[in-house]
């Protein structure tokens, strides 16, 4: 399969896959927004930021951004009933979007799982809270999709080597 | 009349949130979760310990994943009975879980019943232990 229309089946799968997530989960509803192709040190990090490798053929860094507002909104709806104490806080809201971006991908490798037969690899999700930059990153380039929500907005950015974007991939072919 | 043994559960996931969840979630159930582990390695060490009568076992975790936990404590205690909860829908995943030995597979996230209902399958196969 050519690259460009893996990483188009990789980000529509994740769209998917958030949009049915948030709605039966959080009943938040998810509106795409617009696209953009860039270099990796373009690539625009919100509040709380997730991010897990998939490995085979899909061979790609998936990065979940978040707002404050919607990280907040997820983390309260998740552990309402959890009796979660006032100095574990940050450690549940990193845990939220590591659940989010986990499950979301997990979930994501059934669409994906025909285009790999030896099965799709996922690392666990690392958090970067307040980072501006994914850093020791050259050559890569990003697709990102931003998302609206009513409680506040998110960025997914898939992140690979240069081969893997050619240099005139757009969405809007 | 024969009286159940509370059913002794190790929980094992990276995720805080999972794993508090799983606690009261089992709880309301009835079972006792007397131990949870953050990774393969350390459920390894946690079961050879407590002996527990079931395992929550995720997949994707730091140090050593769900798949090779399962598969060295089934080596070494065959009878073991693992359940995986983990966000993994490919049915490749799926099969290595079943072939490293666990005997059930709930997919996150989960809800009471389907929990309940793989543990209680799970503890169906032949045991030495007569808990389920």
């Amino acid at each position: 399969m050519p690259e460009k229309q893996l990483v188009i089946e990789v980000m529509e799968s994740v769209i998917k896959r958030i949009r049915a997530y948030f709605k039966s989960e959080f009943k938040i509803d998810v509106i795409e927004n617009n696209n953009i192709v860039g270099n990796v040190d373009e690539i625009v990090l919100h509040d709380m930021t997730a991010v897990i490798v998939m490995r085979g053929t899909i061979n790609v860094l998936v990065v979940f951004s978040f707002d404050t507002s919607l990280i907040n909104a997820i983390y309260s709806l998740m552990t309402f009933d959890l009796g979660i104490e006032a100095n574990e806080i940050e450690i549940y809201r990193k845990a939220a979007a590591g659940d989010v971006i986990n499950i979301v991908l997990g979930h994501s490798t059934i669409d994906l799982q025909r285009l790999d037969s030896n099965g799709i690899k996922m690392t666990p999700p690392k958090i970067l809270n307040n980072e501006k930059a994914l850093r020791e990153m050259k050559y890569t380039t990003f697709y990102a999709q931003h998302l609206k929500t009513p409680l506040g907005n998110m960025t997914v950015s898939l992140v690979g080597s240069s081969k893997l974007f050619s240099a005139n991939f757009s969405l809007v072919e | 009349m024969v009286k159940l043994a509370m059913l002794r559960v190790l929980v094992v996931d990276d995720s805080p949130i999972v794993v508090r969840k799983l606690k009261s979630l089992l709880n309301t159930i009835g079972y006792k979760v007397i131990k949870t582990a953050e990774n393969g390695k350390e459920a390894i060490e946690a079961y050879k310990e407590y002996k527990p009568d079931v395992v929550t076992m995720d997949i994707t975790m730091p140090e050593m994943d769900g798949i090779e936990a399962t598969q060295a404590i089934i080596s070494e205690f065959p009878d073991a009975r693992i359940v995986m909860v983990t966000s993994h829908g490919q049915e490749r995943m799926v099969l290595d879980a079943l072939k490293a030995g666990a005997r059930g597979y709930v997919l996150k996230p989960f809800q009471q019943q389907q929990v309940y209902e793989a543990i209680q399958k799970a503890c169906k196969k032949p045991v030495e232990l007569n808990f389920c």
